[in-house]
């Protein structure tokens, strides 16, 4: 046994001498793998990399911090030049960013913007725009008239500023009332609250959902209510499930389209900018697209 | 029955003896610590930077929050019992820490409000376990529930900011050249050692663990021992939870999902027998590093995260395995 341990130690005293060339490049910091949104951002990452042919290591933080930190730390010590991040917390991303900053790596922000920091860039859909799209929408396929209920995730900021949007384009309708507004996270809590909100409001005619899993568990909703010919549900992020849902489901009208491959591209085009030394501007909203039935 | 620890009688260390303690040492340890050493060279090999100082240093204050709980736990396993809600308590007591401060508390009394937190919850455990004769799995299945529950009270489910000076050094700062963190791990494994290895206490424990009828015979209070060990692990995770929130500037409620099963991992790896009876502080911290080692390693390889699920469970197994084997050679 203690002859295999000298060996061992031998060998990593060897290795530990011949160490040189540290690895350069762009290391990432996704919050979650467990989303389409997410699998797009770093699929379009990945595939922008390979064209411009430069090393990008991709770590998924899980939405848990204390992971993202972990793997921000390793990026440190692997030495990458550029740290992209989606921040699993808003403002709990504080010392990873500042972290990596200290250590003279440029930080950019994507989907998700850091609070109480100042990162290169923040590349991310313009989300109050979009939530006046919805509104929009709204008001067109209502004629102007109704009473609208909303699934919302009160402690993210994209989604406050989806919400913001929707209820300042909704005032340009007089005729549309907001009479419910309540949160739903996932899928299976979304369907409880508009089953909720359904069941106290039976005059509602329309929906909107922060997401596109709001959305979707809404017009389940509607329809396991028997509302399909009163109730029109509007949601955000359009992915492709939700997409279909628009083209052959009556009751989806609409969808707020995010363009999550745009943003991985442009978080790559300028990680490379800053690496190069060009500069970048501090905020690249992306407008995101209405995706409706043809 | 139990295995007495190799350092429990020792007067005067001649050579001989001292040649016995290191045989002893390879005997108890040798398995596990060629696992992690074989670990470190293979990720050694694949990112020449794993072996520096800065990443040694890296790794520990990841692993401090698991090693910590992990201290915890190794009392509740020797005892024979489990406390499946050490992450939820890890997550409480970030969480009473920020609301403390948002009430304008300082640092002293705040950090004593969270540490007795952590213990009043492992006085819940213990009473819940040793009163009213419940298996502490299903007691701590529950009260992880609960605690996760009452996390989310305060700010609705949302992160709380922690801006404390004190507490966020406890994270960020470092003391003569080693992270604070580390420092605080390493006491912590002295005090948790010495409890085990050199206390009446301790030896109460191994016995108990061992044969928990002998235990009751020899005039042991078994149901204040049971207390007793889940309140230091409710303490240990609060610590663990302080630790962690001062490393992220904020309490998340979140938190240390998840936590008690590498907690667990640990201190097996590390030897810690299910049943009871067996195992050591040493072993555990062990076992902290070599997930530690796992995680950062697999980062420095760029193994996609889903493979590193994989490969962390079948490296768990494996490791367990060789230590077992080792052990079953040696006796």
């Amino acid at each position: 046994m203690s002859r295999i341990l000298i060996k061992s130690l031998a060998t990593g005293a060897f290795v530990l001498a011949a160490g040189a060339a540290w690895a350069d490049g762009i290391g990432a910091s996704l919050l979650t793998q467990q989303h389409p949104f997410y699998i797009e951002i770093a699929n379009a990452m990945t595939a922008e990399a390979e064209a411009r042919e430069v090393d990008l290591e991709i770590s998924i933080a899980n939405q848990d911090l204390s992971k993202q930190l972990a793997d921000v730390e390793d990026f440190i010590v692997k030495g990458v030049d550029v740290l992209v991040i989606s921040p699993v917390d808003s403002q709990g991303v504080l010392p990873a960013i500042l972290k990596a900053q200290q250590a003279g790596i440029e930080v950019i922000t994507v989907d998700v913007p850091a609070q109480g920091v100042e990162v290169t860039s923040y590349v991310g859909t313009d989300n109050y725009t979009g939530g006046v799209k919805a509104a929009e929408l709204m008001g067109e396929v209502l004629g102007g008239e109704g009473k609208v209920a909303i699934i919302d995730y009160p402690t993210v900021q994209s989604v406050v500023s989806r919400i913001e949007g929707f209820k300042k384009g909704l005032e340009d309708f007089p005729g549309i009332e907001i009479v419910a507004q309540q949160t739903g996270i996932t899928r299976a809590e979304a369907l409880a609250t508009a089953q909720n909100m359904l069941q106290a409001n039976p005059e509602i005619t329309g929906i909107f959902g922060f997401g596109d899993d709001a959305a979707l568990a809404a017009a389940v909703a509607v329809k396991s209510a028997g509302l399909e010919e009163q109730v029109r549900v509007i949601g955000f992020d359009g992915m492709e499930e939700a997409r279909n849902a628009v083209d052959t489901d009556p009751v989806m009208v609409g969808v707020i389209q995010q363009f999550p491959d745009q943003m991985g591209k442009i978080a790559v085009e300028t990680a490379l900018k800053v690496a190069s030394g060009e500069a970048v501007p501090a905020e690249q909203p992306i407008v995101p697209g209405v995706y409706t039935k043809e | 029955m139990n295995q007495t620890p190799a350092t429990t009688s020792r007067p005067t260390l001649d050579r001989s003896a001292r040649q016995d303690l290191f045989r002893s040492m390879l005997r108890q340890y040798g398995g596990i610590l060629l696992a992690l050493l074989v670990l470190c060279i293979f990720f050694s090999v694949a990112n020449p930077r794993f072996m520096s100082v800065a990443n040694f240093m890296n790794v520990f204050q990841q692993v401090a929050v698991i090693a910590i709980a992990a201290f915890g736990m190794t009392w509740v396993i020797l005892l024979g019992e489990i406390d499946l809600s050490v992450g939820s308590i890890i997550a409480v007591a970030g969480m009473v820490g920020a609301q403390m401060f948002a009430l304008g508390w300082g640092f002293a009394p705040a950090l004593l409000v969270t540490l007795l937190t952590g213990a009043v919850m492992g006085l819940v455990n213990g009473m819940l376990t040793a009163k009213l004769l419940l298996p502490s799995f299903i007691v701590t299945v529950a009260t992880m529930s609960i605690y996760r529950g009452m996390v989310s009270l305060p700010t609705n489910g949302a992160p709380a900011m922690i801006t404390d000076p004190t507490w966020t050094a406890i994270g960020a700062n470092a003391f003569l050249g080693l992270p604070i963190i580390i420092w605080i791990v390493v006491a912590l494994f002295l005090v948790n050692h010495i409890a085990l290895s050199r206390t009446t206490f301790g030896r109460k424990t191994y016995l108990t663990g061992g044969n928990r009828e002998a235990a009751l015979y020899s005039g042991i209070k078994v149901d204040r021992m049971k207390i007793v060990i889940f309140m230091i692990s409710g303490l240990m995770a609060a610590i663990s939870g302080i630790l962690l929130s001062s490393r992220l500037y904020s309490a998340q409620t979140n938190a240390g999902m998840s936590y008690e099963l590498d907690a667990i991992a640990a201190a097996v790896l590390g030897g810690t027998s299910l049943a009871g009876g067996v195992g050591t502080m040493v072993g555990t911290l062990i076992g902290a590093l070599i997930i530690g080692a796992l995680n950062n390693g697999m980062n420095m390889m760029s193994v996609p995260y889903f493979y590193q699920l994989i490969v962390k469970g079948l490296v768990i197994i494996v490791a367990v395995w060789l230590d077992v084997r080792s052990k079953r050679k040696n006796a």
